[in-house]
């Protein structure tokens, strides 16, 4: 007996060291750090990294759930229905109307490349991806429902179940469900597009796309369109050199950008500035979807934040390099 | 011993699981610890390398912002992952670094709203002073030598020089150009309003977000998170040298602890083996024993079983003896009856009664040891006035052996009565005295002295004859035992056992002590109850 009562005890006073755990992981590492990311930062843009270290099996479920309606509170849309493939992770409207839905207040911005994303939302107030699900689960334009319902509805399907159980070891719960969402979504890159290819030294840009490449830098436009997503790295005023709501009487609550958000005065009509990458994919332009060609889109840009009035040829020469910054998702030219 | 031992046992196991729970939140986790100090480390090389970045980008070293993001995000984490305290940090420690990281998270978010601020005009400033080179090119070839164009060309001059340093009366000159400029673009041709508006609108950036900027990167290098973080370090460290401190003891008070459950572990198993050497011991010899024992049982089964046969065939023997004498007598008073005498009738009549009588008395004292060997021989004790009774006896023995004048008999010459059993002391006496007529020659004596004083009764009987073996000696008083010299001398190895039980039941005690040849004695004494007077 002693000898047992022995054991016990020395397996106590050998056991007092070890790690403590903490809780559920609800916030998300972006933007990812990168070592394709420009070291010497002298050149303002940058190749994406081909892959991105994720937990598979949870990109895996993630991906099923990114296609499963029941994730919406009325079972009616999944979240691939607003982030299409074929449309750069956007959905080619101005604003979004689905059947039972309010409009989207805004033209919804492409899911593609968050992982490089410094902010999210056009108002660039929500600080990461879970923020961005959240956001897109609770409004009702959208998702229209709550974590706790979506994880109860996919509860009932005994795969799902499975599956969870098989990756968390609480199973099927909101936190869970969010974070493989959110994992999903950061896993939707877009690598070796020409231009990224070009980059490494692969292939050779046309005289056109080169040359729209260097109008791209030397009138400025890479002085926010930036970094190793072209764009998605800070915060801007729409409408530097002119004022882009002149004349308006219908702005709206997100017209005002961040302002929307804070109150703040230096806030007002400052936007995320979006990332360029696919962008000739998702059409239409700006946050109220007001431009449907990219080359308009890119002379109201040079415009109004340039203060510069670009002619055809040189917007179509812009919009040639744009082109070439669309990638390939999973493995395919989009 | 065992059970004060083991008692000990569990009383220090009992202390080390009670003080190995005691100082649980004392432990030190090192791994967290070391964690917890390298992620101190790194929030202080991230606010300066934040600031570097900074930099870089306000100099045009650095051409996009991903650096200042990366940074930012990971001094962000870093705060977060602060917030996971060791579990030794507690009390007023953790509440400093509690209160530091608050205060930090504050500059945090200050400085990074400066930051997003700075970043977004500092990419306007940037791409004007990128554009205004290219707007110098682009100016009409008539118009730089007029005075418009040279009033343009020193305003781009001016705002580039405005790069290295503010000044104000440079900042002066660059505000009266541009309200020159602005008056004289009503007066210019078309073909130079567009350049010379976008000209002014650069310059008028520059000249606006120039010392804004060059302010928001002061602001930022200003707010110095650094003073709070070292403040951490220190409580860390100091909270982290306390807590070593308490463990190494705990650790001590434990290890001995340890080592005494240990040693009182180690005692237990030593009585035990003890005691179970000791056991096995006993064991071996309860089983020699055991077998010694089961040896003299058989032993005496054997010796008992042989008695058995010999008192079958003794019986047989000493029945046949009477019988063939009642059978001859019987035949011959059957066939000669008629002729014989009334006298010569007489005497064999005389020999059948004997020899009935002998048988009968034989009979008597199996009879009679029967009922002692299974205890139902009944002591009853009576007033007996002993030297008449012993005389009856003396009598009885004569007439059934006509050797009474053998006999010398010395009374106690007392006439006050004992309690005896009579029954009892008449089978004692008639044994004792047959054995001594039987087993002597017929000329010599038999001597039957009684004594008795006021605590016992004592008997002796001598004889002069054969004597006993010593080997028989101590199976005397055996049933069925009879000695080896007894010849043809009949008998049934029942007198003495008889003997031995008639004593006993009244408390006595017999003793013999004999000599092959010469003689032997039988002392008996019982203890004397005088009976009422």
């Amino acid at each position: 007996m002693s000898r047992g009562i022995l054991l016990v005890l020395l397996g106590v006073a050998c056991a007092t060291e070890h790690d403590a755990s903490f809780g559920p992981q609800t916030t998300f590492a972006t933007p990812f750090a990168t070592q394709e990311a420009p070291a010497s930062g002298d050149r303002a843009l940058a190749a994406l990294p081909q892959r991105l270290t994720l937990d598979a099996p949870k990109v895996e479920l993630g991906g099923r759930l990114f296609r499963d309606v029941r994730v919406s509170g009325d079972s009616h849309l999944a979240c691939i229905d607003c982030h299409a493939f074929d449309r750069g992770g956007a959905n080619g409207q101005a604003h979004s109307n689905f059947p039972g839905r309010k409009p989207t207040a805004v033209n919804i911005p492409s899911l593609f490349n968050s992982a490089f994303n410094f902010r999210f939302g056009w108002a660039g107030n929500l600080e990461d991806i879970g923020q961005q699900l959240d956001a897109a689960m609770e409004s009702r334009a959208a998702m229209g429902g709550t974590w706790d319902d979506a994880s109860v509805r996919l509860a009932s399907d005994a795969r799902v179940r499975r599956e969870f159980e098989h990756l968390y070891p609480d199973g099927l719960t909101p936190i869970n469900l969010r974070e493989v969402l959110a994992i999903y979504s950061l896993s939707l890159i877009t690598p070796n597009s020409r231009f990224d290819r070009s980059l490494r030294g692969e292939l050779a840009l046309t005289a056109d796309e080169q040359h729209g490449y260097g109008l791209f830098r030397d009138y400025g436009c890479v002085s926010c369109h930036q970094g190793i997503n072209v764009g998605g790295n800070m915060l801007q005023r729409f409408g530097v050199m002119r004022d882009y709501f002149e004349g308006r009487t219908d702005l709206t609550a997100a017209d005002q950008g961040l302002f929307s958000k804070t109150g703040r005065e230096e806030d007002r009509y400052v936007f995320r500035v979006p990332s360029l990458r696919n962008v000739a994919l998702t059409a239409p332009y700006f946050h109220d979807g007001s431009k449907e060609k990219l080359e308009d889109a890119v002379t109201a840009m040079a415009s109004f934040q340039l203060g510069r009035d670009l002619d055809a040829n040189e917007a179509g020469q812009i919009a040639a390099f744009l082109r070439t910054l669309n990638g390939e998702l999973q493995g395919k030219p989009l | 011993m065992i059970r004060r031992v083991d008692a000990i046992t569990v009383l220090f196991s009992l202390g080390l699981i009670g003080f190995s729970f005691w100082s649980w939140p004392r432990r030190i986790d090192e791994r967290a610890s070391e964690r917890y100090e390298r992620q101190l480390r790194t929030l202080l090389a991230l606010d300066f390398r934040l600031n570097a970045e900074v930099l870089k980008a306000r100099s045009g070293v650095s051409a996009h912002y991903d650096g200042i993001v990366q940074t930012a995000a990971a001094r962000k984490r870093a705060y977060r992952e602060l917030r996971r305290f060791p579990s030794f940090l507690q009390g007023r420690a953790e509440s400093e670094i509690r209160f530091q990281l608050d205060e930090g998270e504050r500059l945090r978010l200050e400085s990074e709203r400066l930051i997003e601020r700075f970043k977004a005009g500092n990419a306007v400033l940037r791409n004007s002073l990128r554009f205004l080179p290219v707007l110098a090119a682009e100016l009409d070839p008539s118009s730089r030598t007029s005075e418009r164009g040279s009033h343009a060309t020193q305003l781009i001059r001016d705002v580039l020089l405005l790069q290295s340093w503010q000044d104000a009366a440079l900042l002066a000159r660059i505000a009266s150009e541009m309200d020159w400029l602005r008056t004289a673009i009503d007066a210019a041709p078309a073909t130079e309003t567009a350049t010379l508006t976008t000209v002014l609108a650069h310059a008028r950036i520059v000249h606006e977000h120039t010392p804004r900027v060059q302010a928001l990167t002061r602001d930022i290098l200003a707010i110095d998170g650094t003073a709070g973080t070292q403040t951490m370090m220190a409580a860390f460290t100091r909270s982290h040298q306390a807590a070593v401190e308490v463990a190494g003891a705990d650790s001590v008070i434990r290890f001995a602890l340890a080592m005494a459950v240990l040693a009182a572990a180690a005692g237990s198993v030593m009585f035990r083996m003890r005691r179970g050497s000791e056991l096995l011991r006993g064991a071996k010899a309860e089983l020699e024993r055991a077998v010694a024992s089961l040896r003299f049982e058989q032993a005496r089964q054997k010796e008992l079983s042989d008695l058995k046969s010999k008192f079958v065939s003794m019986v047989s023997h000493q029945f046949r003896t009477p019988l063939s004498v009642i059978m001859s007598s019987t035949e011959m008073l059957e066939a000669y009856g008629d002729r014989w005498s009334d006298e010569k009738k007489q005497e064999h009549f005389g020999r059948l009664r004997y020899e009935a009588l002998e048988m009968s008395r034989m009979l008597d004292a199996i009879l009679t040891i029967g009922t002692h060997e299974k205890g139902l021989l009944k002591f009853d004790p009576r007033p007996l006035e002993i030297d008449p009774f012993v005389g009856d006896v003396l009598a009885a023995v004569g007439d059934a052996t006509g050797q009474r004048n053998r006999v010398v008999f010395r009374g106690t010459g007392r006439k006050d009565p004992v309690l005896a059993d009579p029954t009892l002391l008449r089978h004692m006496l008639e044994n004792l005295l047959t054995n001594a007529l039987k087993y002597s020659s017929n000329d010599t004596d038999v001597e039957l002295t009684v004594a008795r004083d006021d605590n016992e009764l004592r008997f002796e009987v001598n004889d002069h004859g054969i004597g006993i073996d010593g080997d028989d000696l101590r199976h005397l008083f055996e049933t069925f035992y009879r000695g080896r010299n007894v010849g043809s001398v009949s008998g049934t190895g029942l007198g003495l056992s008889i003997v031995r039980g008639a004593v006993e039941l009244h408390g006595g005690q017999v003793a013999v002590r004999s000599q092959p040849d010469v003689g032997t004695s039988f002392m008996i004494s019982i203890p004397c109850v005088r009976g009422p007077i």
